[in-house]
C-alpha cells in the first residue's frame, strides 16, 4: 500500500468509527468537521443517558473520540469542505476554515458522515414553541438532563409533564413524511429520567404509535409503564396554549376513548422533534454532487444492497445522513464504509447498482 | 355506519334512516348526530397509584390496550359498554367522571378469568377490575351495586346462621332488597314441604358449624383486616 487516504466528512458516531478502523487497516485519514470538538451531535447537545441501555452518552462516545485523537489522523476542526475536484487517482478536495484559509488534500475516496439536524419545532407554529413558555424539545431536555437542571420557569422541578411524539415527524404539512425512528425511544427514555429525579411527578406521553421497536419494546415501553407509571394518552395534541401562572393548557383529544376533549394544564412541555438532514448534510451533498431521495435525505446506490455507497463513484455514506438512525446503527455504518473505502483505494472494487436510476414512484398523501 | 353503543348516550337529536336520496343520490347512515361536548380537564393521577397499591390491582401497570380482555369477554356479550380494556385506561389516567359514568356497567363481571388467561401482558384483568371498582366504592364515587349488596347479604346471612347458608333466610333479605320477589303464596306453597321435611326445625334454629363460638370471633377479626402488599 503506498500512501492510501481516505477523507472522512463529520466526527459524529459514523464518521469517528469509520475513521478509527480506516487507521485500524493501515490507511491515512483527513477527518474534516464544522464544529470546534469531536463527537457529533450527542456531543454537540450534550445527550444524557443513551437508550436503550440507559448509560451515559460519555461511555459511548469517550472511547471512540480517544480513538480518534490518538490515532494520528489529520484534523480539520471548523471546516468545511468547499469544493471537490476529480482526479485519474481519486478527487482534490478543498478545505475551508472558520477564516476563510483554503488548503488543498488529494484523497482516493470519501465518507460522507455529515449527520442529521434535529427538526426546528417553530416550524411548527400551532405549538407555541419558542413563543410560550416552559415549552421545550427533547433535543433541549437532554442537556437539560445531564447538566442536571430540569426546572421551569419558577426554577423547580417540573409536576406535570406531557410529551407530544412525532412533532416534526409524520406530518405532512411540513414536508415529513417519514418516522424519524429514534424519538419514541429518546421521549421514554426521558419519561423514565424524569421520573427517576421527581418520582412524584406525573408524566403522560401522547402518541399515534409507540415505536420502540426491537429489543426495545420492553427494556423502554413495558419498562416506563410498570416501574415508572409513565402514563400513554393516545391522541396527537392539536395546539398549546399559555395557561396561568406559566403553565401550558394542551389541547387535545383521547383517542382511545371515544369524543373526550381534552384541555389539560402541565407545568411542562416536551416536543419529540424529529430528525432532517439539516443544512450541514446539504452542503456536503451540494459540493460532492450526490443526490437526494425522496425524504431528502442523501441517496444510496442501491438502499438494500448497497447502503453505505453513494450515486458517486469513490464516495461512501455512513450515519445519519442517508435516513434517521441510533448510535449503534451509526457505528455499524462507519465500520461498513471504512470496508469498502478499503476495497475501493487498495483494490478498485466499487460494486454497481441501477437501482438508484430507476423511477420509483412514492405515494404522498 | 351505524352508531356504536358507546357513543349514543353522548348524542342529542339523532336522526337515523335506512336509505335516504337527495337529489338523486343515495345515502345512507346517520344525520343531525352532534356530539354533547364533554372536556377532561386533568386527570388524577393518584388512582392509578392506589390502585397499583393493592394486591388485586398490582398488574394494572403491564396493561398495553390491546383489547385482547374485551373481545373475548363474557359480560361484554350482554352488556355493549362492559369493557375491563376500557375500564383499566380510565383508572389509569384517573379520569373518575368517565368511570362514574360506567357504574353501572363496573360491577357486572362474572370472573370467569377468560380475560386473565388470555391477555399477552399478564395483567390479572378480572382482579384489576374488581380493585378499580373497590376504588370507586371505597371513595364513594359510585352507588353500591347489587353485586356488592348481595355479597353483604350473603356474608351477613352466613354470619347469623353459624357459618351456614340458609336459602330461605337469604332469599327472605334478597327479597326484601328487592332481587327477587316473594310473596304471600310463595310463602303458603314452600311451608309445606317444609313442615313434611322438618327442614322446619332448622329454620327455627339454625344448625351451627362445630365450634362456632370460637369460629366467630376469628372471622370477625379477619374481616376487619385491610390487606396491604409489602
Ligand atoms: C434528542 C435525540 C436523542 C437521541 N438519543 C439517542 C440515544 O440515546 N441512543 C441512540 O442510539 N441514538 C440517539 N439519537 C440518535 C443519534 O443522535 C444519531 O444516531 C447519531 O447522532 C447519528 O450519528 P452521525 O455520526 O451519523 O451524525 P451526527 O451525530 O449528526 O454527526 C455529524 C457530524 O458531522 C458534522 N457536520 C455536519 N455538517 C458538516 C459539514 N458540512 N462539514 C463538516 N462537518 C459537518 C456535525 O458537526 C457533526 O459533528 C438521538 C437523537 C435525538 C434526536
Ligand atoms: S419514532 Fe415515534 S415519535 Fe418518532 S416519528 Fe416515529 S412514531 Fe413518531
Ligand atoms: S388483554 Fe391485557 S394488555 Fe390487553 S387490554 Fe386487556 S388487560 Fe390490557
Ligand atoms: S372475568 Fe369478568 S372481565 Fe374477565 S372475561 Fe370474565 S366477565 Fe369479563
Amino acid at each position: 500500500m503506498a500512501g492510501e487516504k481516505v477523507l472522512v466528512i463529520g466526527s459524529g458516531p459514523a464518521g469517528l468509527s469509520a475513521t478509527k478502523e480506516l487507521r485500524n487497516m493501515g490507511v491515512d485519514v483527513v477527518l474534516v468537521e464544522r464544529e470546534s470538538y469531536l463527537g457529533g451531535t450527542p456531543k454537540k447537545l450534550k445527550y444524557s443517558l443513551l437508550f436503550p441501555e440507559l448509560r451515559p452518552a460519555s461511555e459511548v462516545l469517550d472511547p471512540l473520540i480517544k480513538g480518534v485523537e490518538n490515532s494520528g489522523v489529520k484534523t480539520y476542526m471548523e471546516s468545511i469542505v468547499e469544493g471537490i475536484k476529480e482526479e485519474d487517482k481519486g478527487f482534490t478536495v478543498s478545505i475551508k476554515d472558520k477564516s476563510g484559509k483554503i488548503v488543498n488534500e488529494k484523497v482516493n475516496a470519501v465518507i460522507a458522515a455529515s449527520g442529521f439536524e434535529h427538526f426546528d419545532s417553530r416550524r411548527k407554529y400551532e405549538y407555541g414553541y419558542g413563543i410560550i413558555p416552559n415549552i421545550y424539545q427533547i433535543s433541549d431536555i437532554e442537556r437539560m438532563l445531564s447538566e442536571n437542571k430540569l426546572v421551569t420557569t419558577k426554577g423547580t422541578p417540573p409536576k406535570r409533564v406531557a410529551i407530544l411524539l412525532c412533532v416534526g415527524s409524520r406530518d405532512a404539512t411540513v414536508g415529513n413524511t417519514y418516522c424519524s425512528r429514534v424519538c419514541c425511544a429518546v421521549s421514554t427514555k426521558q419519561a423514565m429520567e424524569i421520573k427517576e429525579r421527581v418520582p412524584d411527578a406525573v408524566v403522560h406521553i401522547y402518541y399515534m404509535d409507540i415505536r420502540t421497536y426491537g429489543l426495545m419494546e420492553d427494556k423502554l415501553y413495558w419498562k416506563s409503564q410498570l416501574e415508572y407509571r409513565v402514563g400513554y394518552i393516545r391522541g396527537r395534541i392539536s395546539e398549546f396554549m399559555r395557561g396561568p401562572n406559566d403553565t401550558v393548557i394542551i389541547k387535545g383529544e383521547d383517542t382511545m376513548n371515544l369524543n373526550r376533549a381534552l384541555v389539560v394544564p402541565y407545568d411542562m412541555v416536551i416536543l419529540a422533534n424529529g430528525m432532517e438532514l439539516g443544512l450541514g448534510s446539504k452542503q456536503v451533498a451540494k459540493t460532492l454532487g450526490l443526490e437526494l431521495e425522496e425524504h431528502g435525505f442523501v441517496k444510496p446506490l442501491d438502499p438494500d444492497r448497497l447502503p453505505v455507497q453513494s450515486t458517486r463513484k469513490g464516495i461512501f455514506l455512513a450515519g445519519a445522513i442517508t435516513g434517521p438512525k441510533t448510535i449503534s446503527d451509526s457505528i455499524t455504518e462507519g465500520y461498513a464504509a471504512a470496508m469498502k473505502a478499503y476495497e475501493y483505494v487498495t483494490r478498485g472494487i466499487w460494486d454497481e447498482s441501477d437501482f438508484a436510476k430507476k423511477r420509483i414512484e412514492v405515494t404522498h398523501h | 355506519m351505524p352508531i356504536p353503543n358507546l357513543e349514543k348516550p353522548i348524542i342529542k337529536g339523532l336522526i337515523q334512516k335506512d336509505k335516504v336520496i337527495v337529489d338523486g343520490v343515495e345515502l345512507d347512515g346517520t344525520w343531525n348526530a352532534f356530539m354533547i361536548e364533554r372536556t377532561q380537564t386533568g386527570y388524577d393521577q393518584s388512582v392509578w397509584d392506589e390502585i397499583a397499591n393493592t394486591i388485586e390491582g398490582a398488574t394494572i401497570s403491564l396493561c398495553w390496550q390491546c383489547g385482547t380482555c374485551t373481545s373475548g369477554c363474557t359480560m361484554r356479550e350482554y352488556d355493549p359498554n362492559y369493557s375491563p380494556r376500557r375500564f383499566i385506561d380510565l383508572a389509569r389516567k384517573g379520569d373518575k367522571q368517565a368511570l362514574i359514568e360506567l357504574q353501572d356497567s363496573l360491577w357486572r363481571c362474572v370472573s370467569c378469568q377468560k380475560c386473565t388467561h388470555r391477555c399477552p401482558k399478564g395483567v390479572l384483568v378480572e382482579e384489576v377490575v374488581h380493585s378499580i371498582h373497590n376504588y370507586l366504592l371505597k371513595h364513594g364515587l359510585v352507588k353500591r351495586d347489587p353485586g356488592t349488596i348481595f355479597d353483604e347479604l350473603f356474608l351477613e346471612t352466613v354470619m347469623k346462621n353459624g357459618g351456614r347458608i340458609s336459602e330461605l333466610l337469604l332469599g327472605g333479605a334478597s327479597a326484601k332488597a328487592g332481587f327477587v320477589t316473594m310473596s304471600l303464596r310463595d310463602l303458603i306453597t314452600m311451608m309445606g314441604p317444609l313442615m313434611k321435611s322438618g327442614l322446619i326445625k332448622d329454620l327455627m334454629k339454625p344448625n351451627r358449624v362445630k365450634n362456632w363460638d370460637r369460629i366467630k370471633p376469628v372471622l370477625e377479626e379477619a374481616m376487619k383486616e385491610e390487606v396491604v402488599p409489602e
